[in-house]
């Protein structure tokens, strides 16, 4: 028991350190004057954390320095202590502590003391109860998801045995980015052990931290608190991928969750509604997803060309200055994933051989109907799909002569990749369907939360500037 | 419910949502038995520590028996998963999957090329050469008590003579 209870604080202190060094680089990158909502910048912060950290391991290991609990954590003083001395005087940490102690009360009370109506509290309680049988679901059982076994639970597990990025005694996909092996090797520092399942809670956090975003902008979007949970619970109660992955230990949870990020903003962006320093968040977001899954990089491709696209067919004022900006964005987010391509350069790995075939027509056409079922196969995303393609078509003109022209873009761009991919994947025939019913559901879920930011559409069709409450709780 | 009545959402999202919760139910119906096992879970006295099956227990045996350092030869299906489980437990020891079907030529030269000091047979169907390899005169293998599913032999590669295998 004692030695349960011990583990527990040692993993929280973890996570509390993830979501601190995140927290620490995030007030450096924002400029003062970022109006990012309290709740924004928790969710911001993991995200922040996981590449910061990630990316620290592989620093160290280029430099031959071995992880410890003290390599991993007492450089980051140096950013933390004067960050927070900032935060403070920017009277950041004094809103987002009062934020933080609300939400966990609201959390807790079930919002009964902040008064919210009965509606609200029924979607509340929907979300409580997803996030507490994912946690247990996550922290109560070992690795037993295959990915999770072969892949990254491997490495995790490599990485921390032999304290640093060393993958010479198997073969697992080696070249895949490593965020997330790296982060569950650093919880393995702080649990002092291969502690898989209390290191798995790493990702009902993601997820929260996704949820807790996807909220927040939808709020911005103009939603009020009731439509915003509905369609949060919409969204994480709809079939049984993103469920599953709240607490299975894949690297597609992490993916989505920046996605999220990076597409969320730079809809606002494009809206011209994002707050200041967001170009950086996005940047770092792209990064986040390059350098936590090997299809990362083409979904940052994909939001910089539906960007782009956008901003060429609407022709904002400035649109060249606007689309230079996306450019650098993209290029930002390719340089943060290239220590990694470097390190794989310089191990001689191949990259993407396993993936990576010649085209052939006939999977493009079975991968096209095989991915148009998954859409509407409930059990994968429930109602979310044919929900996001009934959004589509009830934004009607606005589709092509607004900024939501972006996520229409972003949606038929993922859809088109993900055919694309299984156009070239090197299978053969009678493999082929197995091997699109074991991945489509992952491949949906990354563009599924940021696809799903088109319900504010019909639940908010008069568009709100900025919404009077930034507390946004 | 004040401004967030029911009422002003239009004909469509109702319909929409009605469906959403005839989903919800089926949803709960889903998770219901992992639900009911987590509960179990959650009281059982060694909850977490996920050494509930054979196969896990003798696991748990074989890195007892196979040093740190050691390489190991495992022939089974990939389609089993046992060799994704067993590499992941067994870690760091080494591990070179050989497929059944792979011939015995194969084995011994894969022995001497990884030093590999193991060999384990698993659960999936073997080909009828394996079990010459087993009994084969120059005592190259030797048999490791084990309680688990699969066998487990010893190398000796110093026994190992080449060239007569196939």
């Amino acid at each position: 028991m004692t030695e349960t209870l011990g583990l527990l604080v040692r993993l929280l202190a973890g996570l509390l350190a993830l979501q601190v060094v995140g927290y620490a680089l995030l007030v450096v990158l924002l400029p003062p004057r970022a109006a990012f909502a309290p709740l924004e910048r928790l969710a911001l912060s993991l995200g922040l954390g996981c590449l910061g950290l990630s990316l620290w391991m592989l620093f160290l290991t280029l430099c031959k320095v071995p992880f410890t609990l003290l390599t991993l954590t007492a450089p980051w003083l140096l950013l933390i202590v004067p960050a927070f001395w900032l935060a403070g005087r920017r009277g950041w940490l004094q809103a987002d502590g009062r934020t933080t102690k609300n939400f966990l009360a609201t959390i807790a009370t079930l919002a009964f003391r902040a008064g919210w109506p009965r509606f609200d509290q029924a979607f509340l309680l929907l979300l409580i109860l997803a996030f507490l049988f994912a946690t247990l679901r996550a922290v109560l059982y070992p690795f037993w998801a295959w990915d999770e076994l072969a892949t990254w639970g491997l490495k995790a597990k490599a990485f921390y045995l032999s304290q640093a990025v060393d993958m010479t005694r198997f073969e697992a996909h080696n070249y895949y980015p490593n965020l997330v092996p790296l982060v569950l090797a650093y919880l393995y520092f702080w649990l002092g052990g291969v502690v898989e399942p209390l290191a798995k809670a790493l990702f009902p956090l993601t997820g929260g931290a996704l949820v807790v975003l996807f909220y927040c902008l939808l709020k911005r979007l103009g939603l009020v608190r009731a439509d915003a949970l509905v369609a949060t619970a919409f969204l994480v109660l709809n079939g049984t991928t993103f469920l599953t992955h709240l607490f299975i230990a894949y690297a597609d949870l992490m993916v989505t969750y920046y996605h999220l990020g990076a597409a969320g903003l730079l809809y606002l962006w494009v809206r011209g509604e994002a707050p200041a320093g967001s170009g950086a968040i996005i940047t770092c977001y792209a990064g986040g997803m390059a350098w936590s899954k090997f299809e990362g990089w083409p979904l940052v491709l994909i939001l910089v060309l539906a960007a782009i696209l956008t901003l060429m067919w609407l022709r904002p004022p400035r649109a060249g200055k606007a689309i230079s900006s996306v450019l650098l964005m993209g290029l930002g987010g390719w340089l943060i994933s290239l220590p990694w391509r470097q390190f794989v350069h310089f191990q001689g790995w191949d990259v993407g051989l396993d993936h990576v075939g010649s085209f052939s027509a006939e999977q493009f056409l079975q991968g096209g109907w095989l991915v148009l079922q998954a859409l509407v196969w409930p059990p994968y995303f429930g109602l979310l799909w044919p929900v996001v393609f009934l959004s589509c078509i009830a934004a009607g003109r606005s589709l092509w002569n607004t900024p939501v022209l972006f996520l229409a873009l972003l949606i038929a761009g993922n859809l088109a990749a993900t055919v694309l991919a299984y156009a070239i994947v090197p299978t053969s025939s009678a493999e082929f369907p197995l091997y699109v019913r074991a991945t489509v559901d992952r491949l949906l879920l990354h563009a599924a939360p940021a696809s799903a930011l088109i319900f504010s559409l019909p639940l908010a069709p008069a568009f709100v500037q900025a919404p009077p409450d930034r507390n946004f709780i | 419910m004040g401004p967030t009545s029911w009422r002003r959402f239009s004909f469509t999202i109702k319909i929409l949502f009605l469906l959403w919760l005839l989903q919800l139910a089926w949803l709960a119906w889903h998770f219901a038995p992992e639900a009911v096992a987590l509960s179990q879970r959650l009281w059982a006295a060694d909850a977490a520590r996920g050494q509930d099956e054979s196969f896990d227990r003798w696991l748990a045996e074989l890195t007892q028996l196979l040093p740190p350092t050691s390489t190991y030869i495992l022939i089974d299906c990939y389609e089993t998963g046992n060799y994704t489980r067993m590499r992941y437990h067994l870690y760091p020891r080494r591990q070179v999957r050989l497929d059944p079907k792979t011939s015995p030529a194969f084995l011994f030269t894969a022995i001497q090329q990884e030093q590999a000091a193991f060999v384990i047979l698993g659960g999936c169907h073997l080909a009828p050469h394996w079990r010459y390899i087993l009994q084969e005169p120059q005592g190259v293998f030797q048999t490791l008590p084990t309680a688990g599913s699969g066998l487990v032999l010893g190398v000796d590669p110093g026994r190992m003579v080449g060239g007569f295998y196939d």
